[in-house]
């Protein structure tokens, strides 16, 4: 936080600028375009993540046959490393990859999922909502497991089908969770950098449209002549703005709870 | 449908109506979506698994892709070893001996903290980090 008052390089110290690094940022446009897809990822990831692994754990809740391998399966993502499983994907969604040759086999055109600014940042995030799916489902479990059958079976008795249970029973039930699963996934999501560095490349994809703000801190502030000094700047906006949002999940919570 | 059989793996989980059995659509239904999400969280891992074991000729690239190695071959398992130092990756990785525990990196860390200014703290924190932890490694033993 002092190096963001600086113009300090990785080999030399710093003197003291004041506010200039911070004037600077604002009239960055690559600080506003990390911005924007940093917040689009935030409003892509965080709904996903906080529905479909609800559902999921829903659906490997019973105890039937074969559902801890169904189980083990569904988390393993979770556990392979986020460099290996970005590389797959790029692989996979490569203008020669398997996905565009399926696409291309079933008389769609090929898709040009790495090459597109727009669909680069969809597949970024598609590949951060496979990660996290898993890791979501298993919080799911441990409060689903916590919701009294007794509620069930009393809407039951009631009238109420699967999906108005779901929405009186469940969704209630295990709300506190679906804020914690909101706030950790959406400053998980504002932070992202694996993802689009690695299916974007260093330079953040075609003209830097992908880049995201911690990207833009690694560009900016690494390298022998990186400007850490600014670089600092730009991480202390990427913290407050990060607190800004974890605040904004939580005060949502109180409103509804109150 | 007999209405007294409970199950006895139903009642510690999950929740089925009283005294009535799952649909059998329902069962099924179920299974095919954990079907369809098992090929989508672990079909990335398989593809790796069967791009790993092509031979030469149908690499990554080839188009259009096939689903099966048509030559299956470890010649990429042992080409790791021979191309990369895996091992010493691997070392590092499970950070029991860090590299910096060799006398030759040690000479090289106490070089580095002598550099004035700001260069030593920028690439001695790095450095000193691993060494210190070597040096807690030393002591302890």
């Amino acid at each position: 936080m002092a190096h963001s008052f600086t113009d300090a390089r990785t080999l030399t110290a710093g003197q003291f600028v004041g506010g200039a690094n911070y004037q600077e940022l604002i009239h960055d446009p690559m600080f506003w375009t990390g911005l924007r897809n940093s917040l689009l990822y935030v409003l892509g990831v965080v709904p996903l993540l906080v529905i479909l692994p609800l559902l999921l754990a829903m659906l490997v809740q019973r105890h039937l046959p074969g559902m801890t391998f169904f189980r083990a399966a569904f988390y393993t993502p979770v556990v392979a490393s986020v460099v290996v499983v970005g590389l797959i994907w790029v692989w996979l969604l490569d203008d020669r990859g398997l996905i565009n040759a399926l696409l291309e086999g079933l008389g769609f055109g090929r898709v040009g999922f790495l090459s597109d600014p727009w669909l680069l940042l969809l597949s970024a995030m598609a590949v951060t909502v496979w990660k996290g799916l898993g890791y979501y489902m298993i919080i799911y479990l441990a409060a689903l497991a916590n919701v009294p059958r007794e509620l069930h079976e009393a809407c039951a008795v009631d009238g109420a089908g699967a999906v108005r249970r779901f929405l009186t029973v469940t969704v209630p039930a295990v709300r506190s969770t679906m804020v914690l699963v909101a706030a950790l996934s959406s400053v998980g999501a504002f932070k992202v950098f694996s993802e689009v560095y690695l299916m974007a490349g260093p330079t953040g994809g075609p003209g830097g449209e992908d880049t995201t703000l911690v990207m833009l801190v690694q560009q900016v502030g690494t390298g022998l002549s990186g400007r850490v000094g600014y670089a600092s700047a730009l991480s202390v906006v990427v913290f407050a703005l990060t607190l800004g949002l974890m605040l904004l999940v939580l005060r949502a919570q109180r409103k509804e709870d109150a | 449908m007999s209405t007294t059989v409970q199950r006895e793996p139903e009642r510690r989980a999950g929740w089925a109506p009283a005294g009535r059995r799952v649909p059998r659509w329902q069962l099924l239904l179920r299974y095919l979506l954990l079907l369809a999400v098992l090929a989508l969280t672990i079909g990335p891992f398989l593809w790796q698994l069967s791009t790993s074991l092509k031979g030469p000729g149908e690499d990554l690239y080839h188009y259009p892709p096939s689903l099966l190695p048509q030559h299956v071959t470890l010649d990429n398992y042992a080409g790791v070893a021979g191309t990369i130092p895996v091992w010493d990756f691997a070392l590092n990785s499970s950070r029991w001996r860090s590299p910096m525990c060799s006398p030759t990196a040690r000479a090289r860390h106490s070089r580095v903290t002598r550099w004035p200014g700001c260069a030593s703290r920028a690439v001695g924190v790095r450095w000193s980090y691993s060494s210190w932890r070597c040096w807690c490694r030393s002591r302890a033993s």
